[in-house]
């Protein structure tokens, strides 16, 4: 069964995996990357449904088997002769004592064969004699050879082969009800009419015995017109005593014994010797030979139903594979994500830390905007670049002239051009720039706004490369509002 | 040979007859005796697939975005009717729905089977193969063959951009001088003589007809007529990247289709080079009513190549394709491969007798990132993207100061961008 290891459902409302959805980060713009991701919630309406349905069906079948599965016969009492219950034997023990006869109720056979007295006066009754084994029941025989009543109730057909008596099994079920002897056994014909029954019936072998058991006859009796005898008596000329073979003790108990002729042939059988030993083979020895193996219980037509349910399947296969013609292929052109080098080459940016050569293209990026907008030739004069600072980006890109890209752009803010130099050219504070902006553009003395001493974080000339990634990012939000300012996006 | 379900089903029927029956061995036997011929029973009655014979009917072409509707006829020549599921089987990007039909079809009488392809990529598409599994009369089991059918259905470049061709035509009627705006056409080539009215440039009075006509006349021009126009496309590696949801090439086929369409009823002749290590296709100078079909067949079958594009093989299959000064378009990318590399040295044989418009398509993507600023991996992802953007401004710089139009415009804007610049040549008598 699969339910135990199957998560309990959460109550609705909670989501799945909320504890540590965060990762060791915990909150924060990472927490949507790493999100654990749990069973949906419809997911999880079925596993309940599921378990919901498997539950049902074990509690259904536990009900069921309690109800059928209920032993007819009671349980520990049943058969005993200390018991006055229904399904004791109380009453028949008293009636033998009364008789003079010495009830024993054992429950091992080795404590009745084992126990000093005479074979010859002895009566057992084995009850359940299935669990005993071949060794055992051998001695059951041979006790009955030196002259004693052996008395097997419920013996099956593996235990009679133990025995080695020309006697079958026939597996038909009696009606209950009373029978009529019908055989020239004494002590039935003297009883008369009774109630005797069981689950197993003995017949005649379709065979001569031979061997051992040649000379060895039975005798059935109460054995309906077809069908086997619930009562046998097997003896022989060499044997002292006899094996009496019972389907079923049922007529022995206390509800039962006044019943019809119940009582007289228990007598009958059973008073025949002033001994009594009542055997209930409680303990199962360890080589029984009524040992039934899973295959023997399922029988034949289990495994001939297993190999057309396996027929049924190759067939299932053969159906649900031969396809209606194979897959078509189809030679697809490569197309990949224009924009996949840029990306790629950003990560390896972000990989190797690339802050500086990033901060170069951002701000290379906006000195081209700006001096679009702003209507300057995009390209100085070779040299006039000069003083900027050379980075791997520089390079490659002349951008337009600095001087009079700052002077338009301290033009256009108010801001003061130190700091639109540092934000548009890092570090480098040329002279010759330094000389020509502020002279040109120079505003009314109190316009400008005071000069950053230190307060602001915003990048000054003293900080011209971004250090860690922050202020990567808070250079890229300085040129957004710089941009904005002079009338971008 | 093939089961049905059913047989399977009696097999599991009979499972149960097995469980249940006093002696399951005889019951057992029957039962698998019992399917096995039936099944076989069943395929000797089944109906012959050898028998059947298929044709198809239908267009051989439609334009990307258009269902197209095929029949297909099953005709019985067998003896028996032929109860089957027939699967016609076509490449994916056809999308040839239904799948599969399930049909009968009496012995000497026909079928047909309809068909409707919804393809999602241009190129040509062909059926694979026609598979038939004929039923016997029990359902139990049946036969399978194969048939073909050839067949072709071209799918051609969709022309979004027809939408902007009224736009286009009237911008160049306006260009022709065909509405009453002041100071008439543009253009060199003469038109016609009138009266001259205040205002007039007086460059253009003609003292010729002055003379003759007692009256100041004027001559009036138009836009130059039966120019040439030849339409580069580049199909080489990096026409095979993707923007917005097509690849670069199949935009440039779009702004292709919409400048030829304008060029031709400006009366002008329009060829077409797809080149990259070699040149794919060459069509002539024309300007014939059908050149646009012709055009828009000859590009159904192009697909982008994964090699570097040749750019003096363009060169040279260009200047030998036409003589007189045409103005060559160039669909390509402004990437420094392909410019600097490539097109850089090839270009001064072109510009000396052509004019040249290279025509790019702007990656919105590059825009998006550009300004991306959601935690430090955008920012350095706007980096590169700034980047980026600032070598195709490099480029372009570099292509104009070498006397070469360029047209760099996103995808939505493409091809009336292209065909702008040729209007506005045309316009300023530049052809």
């Amino acid at each position: 069964m699969t339910a135990p290891t199957a998560p309990a459902p959460a109550p609705p409302g909670q989501p799945a995996g909320t504890p540590g959805a965060g990762g060791p980060g915990g909150p924060g713009p990472t927490g949507s990357t790493f999100q654990q991701s749990g069973p949906r919630p419809a997911t999880r309406r079925r596993v309940t449904i599921a378990l919901a349905v498997v539950g049902v069906v074990v509690v259904a079948y536990s009900l069921l088997a309690v109800a059928i599965g209920q032993p007819s016969s009671g349980g520990k009492e049943s058969l005993d002769t200390r018991s006055p219950a229904p399904a004791g034997t109380m009453a028949l023990a008293e009636i033998l004592r009364h008789r003079g006869i010495d009830v024993t109720p054992r429950d091992h056979a080795w404590d009745a064969l084992t126990a000093p007295g005479d074979a010859a006066d002895l009566t057992m009754v084995v009850i359940r004699p299935g669990r005993l084994d071949r060794y055992t029941l051998g001695n059951l025989r041979q006790l009955a050879e030196d002259g004693a009543d052996v008395v097997l109730v419920g013996a099956n057909a593996n235990v009679l082969a133990a025995l080695d008596v020309p006697v079958d099994t026939v597996d038909t079920v009696t009606l209950p009800g009373a029978k009529t002897p019908a055989c020239e056994l004494a002590e039935a014909r003297t009883a008369g009419r009774t109630t005797i029954s069981g689950s197993v019936h003995y017949d005649r072998p379709t065979e001569a015995p031979e061997g051992p058991a040649a000379g060895v006859t039975a005798t059935f009796c109460y054995a309906p017109p077809a069908g086997g005898a619930p009562l046998a008596v097997v003896t022989a000329p060499s044997w002292a005593g006899r094996l009496v073979l019972l389907s079923g003790a049922g007529f022995l108990t206390n509800a039962d014994l006044d019943r019809e002729g119940n009582a007289a042939l228990a007598l009958g059988l059973l008073a025949r010797h002033s001994h009594l030993d009542w055997v209930i083979q409680e303990q199962v020895l360890t080589d029984p030979a009524d040992r039934d193996s899973v295959a023997d219980l399922l029988g034949p037509g289990f495994w001939l139903t297993c190999l057309q349910i396996l027929v049924a399947l190759v067939l299932l296969a053969l159906w649900r594979g031969r396809r209606l013609g194979p897959p078509v292929p189809e030679p697809l052109p490569v197309v990949v994500r224009a924009a996949e080098t840029t990306e790629g080459r950003g990560r390896l940016y972000s990989a190797a830390r690339a802050r500086g050569l990033a901060a170069e293209a951002l701000r290379a990026g906006l000195r081209a905007r700006l001096a679009d907008r702003l209507g300057l030739p995009p390209h100085s004069a070779p040299g006039a670049g000069g003083t900027v600072r050379a980075g791997a980006v520089a390079k490659e890109i002349s951008g337009p002239d600095p001087a009079a890209l700052v002077a338009s752009v301290v033009a256009r803010t108010g801001r003061p051009p130190v700091k639109i130099w540092a934000l548009l050219y890092g570090s480098g504070w040329s002279p010759a720039a330094q000389a020509a902006p502020p002279a040109a553009v120079m505003p009314a003395p109190g316009a400008w706004p005071a000069p950053p001493a230190g307060g602001p974080p915003a990048p000054g000339p003293q900080q011209p490369e971004p250090l860690d990634d922050a202020a990567l990012v808070r250079l890229a939000k300085a040129l957004d509002k710089l941009d904005r300012q002079v009338g971008g996006r | 040979m093939a089961i049905t379900g059913r047989a399977a089903a009696c097999a599991f029927l009979g499972a149960v007859a097995v469980a249940l029956a006093p002696v399951p061995g005889v019951v057992i036997l029957i039962v698998d005796l019992l399917i096995v011929g039936l099944v076989l029973l069943d395929v000797a009655l089944a109906g012959s697939v050898r028998a059947l014979e298929f044709s198809r009917s239908g267009p051989r072409g439609a334009r990307l975005g258009q269902p197209v509707p095929l029949v297909l006829t099953v005709s019985n020549n067998g003896t028996r009717a032929v109860r089957a599921r027939i699967r016609d089987a076509w490449p994916p990007s056809a999308g040839a729905r239904p799948l599969t039909y399930s049909v009968t079809v009496p012995a000497g009488e026909r079928r047909f089977l309809e068909a409707t392809l919804y393809p999602t990529r241009r190129g040509d598409r062909e059926p694979f193969r026609i598979t038939v599994r004929s039923l016997g009369p029990l359902g139990l089991a049946g036969r399978q063959g194969r048939h073909h059918c050839p067949w072709r259905v071209r799918v051609l470049p969709p022309f979004h951009s027809r939408r902007h061709l009224p736009s286009a035509l009237a911008r160049l009627r306006e260009v022709e001088g065909q509405v009453a705006i002041r100071g008439g056409g543009a253009g060199s080539e003469f038109d016609s003589l009138r009266d001259y009215v205040i205002g007039d440039d007086v460059r253009n009075i003609d003292w010729r007809g002055t003379a003759r006509r007692g009256s100041v006349v004027v001559k009036t021009f138009r836009p130059e007529r039966d120019r040439r126009v030849v339409c580069v496309l580049d199909t080489a590696r990096t026409s095979a990247g993707r923007v917005g949801d097509a690849p670069r090439l199949d935009h440039a086929l779009d702004a292709a289709l919409l400048l030829t369409a304008v060029a031709l009823r400006a009366g002008d002749r329009v060829g077409l080079v797809a080149h990259d290590s070699e040149a794919r296709l060459t069509l002539p100078e024309s300007s014939e009513g059908n050149l646009l079909s012709r055009m828009s067949e000859a590009m159904a079958t192009l697909e982008p190549a994964l090699v570097e594009a040749d750019h003096e093989g363009i060169v040279s299959t260009v200047l030998r394709m036409t003589r007189r000064r045409a103005l060559v378009v160039i669909f390509s990318e402004l990437v420094p491969a392909v410019i600097e590399e490539s097109l850089l040295p090839a270009l001064p044989a072109l510009t000396a007798r052509h004019t040249v418009l290279v025509a790019a398509l702007r990656d919105p993507r590059l825009a998006e990132l550009a300004t991306g600023r959601g935690d430090v991996r955008d920012v350095y992802a706007a980096a590169s993207a700034e980047q980026t953007l600032l070598r195709r401004r490099q480029l372009t710089e570099e292509l104009r100061s070498r006397g070469v139009e360029v047209v760099d415009a996103a995808p939505d804007r493409y091809a009336p961008a292209v065909t702008d610049a040729y209007l506005s040549l045309k316009a300023l008598g530049r052809l």
